[in-house]
C-alpha cells in the first residue's frame, strides 16, 4: 500500500463559531498564518521521511477551513524540498479555474520535482462555486472538458487551439510539458456512478472519502472496475485511492480522545460557515443530479457528524487508535475496498502539532512497516 | 439559404456540383461518404458563395474511369474552379476532401487563399485510423452525437458507389508520402480540425500536418467525433467563419470591438 500525508492546512485558532460563509477575516493576524504554512510545510516535507509515500494538499476557498486557495503554492515549495515523495494536489477545482493554467502550473510542478506530480482535478463542493462565479450547474461539464484540454496540453507538442462549450483557446503551447509521459497520473473523485463513469473514462486514479459504510464504498468501487473494464481496463489497488481522518496515539484512549476534540472542532467551527452556502446552491442550482443526490458530500458529512469517534471506527469511517489498532483498522479497509492508496490526514482541525508529529513517528516506526507490504 | 445542384461538362468529362449563397467563394470538396449538406455548409451560404463539387462517381452520379488517383480528381477540380469560381478562392475539405484540397494546394498554389482542412485524412501513420468495416462500428466511428444528423440517409446503392469510388482514388494509400513531401511548399493559410473524439483520423496526422505546412493552425473541436459538422455544427462554423474573415489573426479575442 501507499499513503498520502494528506494537509488541509486549516486554521486552528478560530475562537468564536461562525455563522457566514465568506468568512470575515476581522481579527485574524496574518502573520499568525505564515507560522502556519511554516509548521505545516515541515510537517508534509518530514512525511517523506516517516513513511510516507506521497504528500498532498487541496484546494479551498474563503474560510478557515483550509489556508490552501491555490496548492500549487505549496506544491511548489514542496518540489523543492522533499526528493522522493509524490506530490499529489488532490486537486485543483477545475471548474473553477482556467484550465490552461492548471495544465501549465502542473506541468511546472512535474518538472520541478523531477516528475513527481499526482495530479488531482476535482469538481469541489457546492459552494466554492459562489467564490469563483461559476454557476455549479457546469460543474460536471466544466470539469470533464477542462480535464481533455489539460491533457491535450501537455500530450500535444504543436501548437494547437481548442474550440469548446465553456472552453476557447484559439492557441495554445505549454511551455514546459510535464516529465512524466504520456502525463502525470491524473486523480478524481468517483463516489457515484456519473463521476465514475468519467473517472474510468479517463483511466484516472479513484477517489473516494468520507465513507459512511464500507458496504457502500465497495459498491461504489465495484462499480468504478465495472465501469473501467467496459473502457477495456483493470484497475488495480494502485489505482483506487481511499480518504479519511486518521489520528495515532500510544493508546486507543489518548487517539479517540484527540480525535474527539479535533473533530468538534472540525464540524462546529470549520465546517460549520459553509453549511447555509452549501444549502444555497443545492436549492437553487442543478449542482447534483438526481442519480446522486442521494449520496453527496453534505450527507455522508452529516452522517459522519452524528457518530461517535468509536461509532465511525467500526464503520470504516476513520482510522483512530494506538498503532495495533490502526494497523487492523488499514487492512481492513484494504481487505474490503481493495484500496492501494490511503490519503491520510493527521491534522484534523485544531489537532495539536504535538500529537500530529506523535502520530507521524509511531506512523514510521510501528505502523508503515507493517502496511506497506499490503 | 439552399443549395441548386447544377451539372457543367469538362474536358475529362461531366461534374456534377451544389451551389449556394453569395458572397467570396469557397469550394467545399467532400468526404469518402459524398456530399452532405450540413447545417454549417447551409449556413455558410449567408456569406459566401458555397460550390461543392460531386467526384464522379459519388452520390449517384454517373463514374468516370479516367479518375484514378487523388491528383486526377484535383485537376476537375481546377478546371471547375478555373471556369466557374474565379483565379482565387478559399477551400474546405472534409476528411477525403481535405487530402483532395491538400493536392489542390500544392499543385495549384495560384488558386486557394483560405485553407481549412476538416480531419483530413491521407496521413494514417502506423496504420493508425481509418474506419472500421463494421457498420455500427463505423457509425459510432462517424458520429458521437448521430441524433444531431439532419440529412436524408443515402441509399446503400449509393453508399456502396461512394465507397467503391473512393477506393480506388485512395487506392489503398495509408501515408500520401508524395503529398507529404509537398506539404512545405504550401502557400495558403491553413487552419486543420480535428474532432477529440475522433478516432478515424488519429492527432498525429493534424500534429503532422501543423508541422510542415508553414503557415498553419489547428484546432481541436471538443466532443465531436470524425464528423464534426454533424456533431459540432456551431463550433466548426465559428472556427470556418473566423478563418476565413481573419486568417491566421482568428487567433486574436478581439472582445466588443469585433461587432
Amino acid at each position: 500500500m501507499k499513503f498520502n500525508f494528506f494537509h488541509l492546512m486549516p486554521y486552528p485558532d478560530y475562537d468564536k463559531l461562525p455563522h457566514e460563509w465568506p468568512v470575515s477575516t476581522h481579527g485574524i493576524d496574518s502573520t499568525r498564518i505564515q507560522a502556519l504554512y511554516n509548521e505545516y510545510i515541515d510537517e508534509m516535507v518530514d512525511a517523506e521521511n516517516y513513511g510516507f509515500d506521497w504528500v498532498g494538499c487541496n484546494e479551498h476557498h474563503y474560510s478557515p477551513y483550509g489556508l490552501m486557495s491555490n496548492p500549487n503554492l505549496i506544491a511548489g515549495a514542496l518540489a523543492r524540498q522533499t526528493s522522493k515523495a509524490k506530490i499529489a494536489i488532490v486537486g485543483n477545482l477545475l471548474p473553477l479555474l482556467n484550465p490552461i493554467r492548471v495544465a501549465e502550473e502542473y506541468a511546472m510542478i512535474d518538472v520541478m520535482s523531477g516528475g513527481r506530480l499526482i495530479a488531482g482535478f476535482l469538481r469541489g463542493i457546492p459552494h466554492e462555486y459562489i467564490a469563483y462565479n461559476i454557476p455549479p450547474s457546469e460543474s460536471r461539464s466544466r470539469l470533464r472538458e477542462a480535464t481533455e484540454l489539460i491533457i491535450k496540453a501537455w500530450t500535444e507538442d504543436e501548437p494547437f487551439g481548442w474550440e469548446g462549450e465553456h472552453y476557447q483557446f484559439p492557441a495554445v503551447s505549454i511551455w514546459p510539458k510535464p516529465i512524466q509521459k504520456p502525463h502525470p497520473r491524473i486523480l478524481m473523485s468517483a463516489s457515484n456512478a456519473e463521476s465514475a463513469e468519467f473517472v474510468a473514462k479517463m483511466r484516472a486514479i479513484m477517489g473516494i472519502t468520507l465513507i459512511q459504510d464500507l458496504k457502500i464504498a465497495a459498491g461504489a468501487v465495484d462499480y468504478f472496475k465495472k465501469t473501467a473494464r467496459s473502457y477495456g481496463w483493470e484497475p488495480t489497488p494502485d489505482d483506487i485511492l481511499v480518504g479519511q481522518q486518521i489520528c495515532i496515539a500510544d493508546t486507543d484512549e489518548e487517539a479517540k480522545h484527540h480525535m474527539a476534540a479535533a473533530q468538534t472542532y472540525f464540524h462546529q467551527t470549520l465546517m460549520r460557515p459553509q453549511r447555509s452556502a452549501q444549502q444555497l446552491v443545492l436549492g437553487q442550482s442543478r449542482y447534483y443530479t438526481e442519480a446522486d443526490a442521494g449520496e453527496n458530500f453534505q450527507t455522508r458529512l452529516a452522517t459522519l457528524r452524528g457518530r461517535t469517534v468509536e461509532e465511525q471506527i467500526e464503520a470504516g469511517s476513520i482510522i483512530c487508535g494506538s498503532p495495533q489498532s490502526v494497523i487492523k483498522q488499514i487492512k481492513r479497509l484494504r481487505q474490503e475496498l481493495d484500496c492501494g492508496l490511503l490519503n491520510l490526514t493527521i491534522k484534523v482541525g485544531n489537532m495539536p502539532g504535538s500529537v500530529v508529529r506523535r502520530g507521524m513517528e509511531l506512523f514510521r516506526d510501528r505502523v508503515a512497516p507493517e502496511v506497506a507490504g499490503l | 439559404m439552399s443549395f441548386e445542384l447544377k451539372t457543367i461538362e469538362l474536358s475529362r468529362g461531366r461534374l456534377s456540383y451544389h451551389v449556394g449563397g453569395t458572397g467570396t467563394p469557397v469550394v467545399y470538396l467532400h468526404a469518402a461518404g459524398g456530399v452532405m449538406l450540413t447545417e454549417p455548409l447551409k449556413a455558410l451560404t449567408a456569406s459566401h458563395t458555397v460550390y461543392a463539387p460531386i467526384c464522379p462517381g459519388f452520390d449517384g452520379t454517373e463514374g468516370n474511369d479516367s479518375l484514378k488517383t487523388v491528383q486526377d480528381w484535383v485537376a476537375m477540380v481546377a478546371e471547375f474552379a478555373e471556369k466557374l469560381v474565379g483565379p482565387r478562392f478559399d477551400v474546405i475539405g472534409s476528411s477525403f476532401g481535405s487530402w483532395s484540397a491538400l493536392w489542390l494546394a500544392t499543385e495549384h498554389p495560384k488558386m486557394v487563399d483560405h485553407l481549412i482542412l476538416g480531419v483530413p485524412a491521407g496521413f494514417r501513420f502506423d496504420g493508425k485510423g481509418g474506419l472500421p468495416a463494421d457498420p455500427d462500428a463505423r457509425f459510432k466511428a462517424l458520429y458521437a452525437h448521430p441524433h444531431k444528423i439532419k440529412s436524408v440517409p443515402k441509399s446503400p446503392d449509393v453508399m456502396a458507389a461512394n465507397g467503391k469510388t473512393y477506393e480506388r482514388l485512395a487506392n489503398n494509400v495509408q501515408v500520401d508520402e508524395a503529398l507529404s513531401a509537398r506539404l512545405p511548399s504550401i502557400e495558403a493559410v491553413t487552419l486543420i480540425l480535428l474532432g477529440t473524439e475522433d478516432k478515424v483520423v488519429p492527432a498525429e496526422a493534424g500534429a503532422h500536418l501543423k508541422r510542415n505546412i508553414p503557415t498553419s493552425q489547428r484546432a481541436f473541436i471538443f466532443d465531436a467525433a470524425h464528423s464534426i459538422e454533424v456533431d459540432q455544427p456551431e463550433r466548426t462554423l465559428r472556427l470556418w467563419t473566423d478563418f476565413l474573415k481573419r486568417g491566421p489573426g482568428y487567433v486574436l479575442n478581439q472582445g466588443p470591438e469585433a461587432a
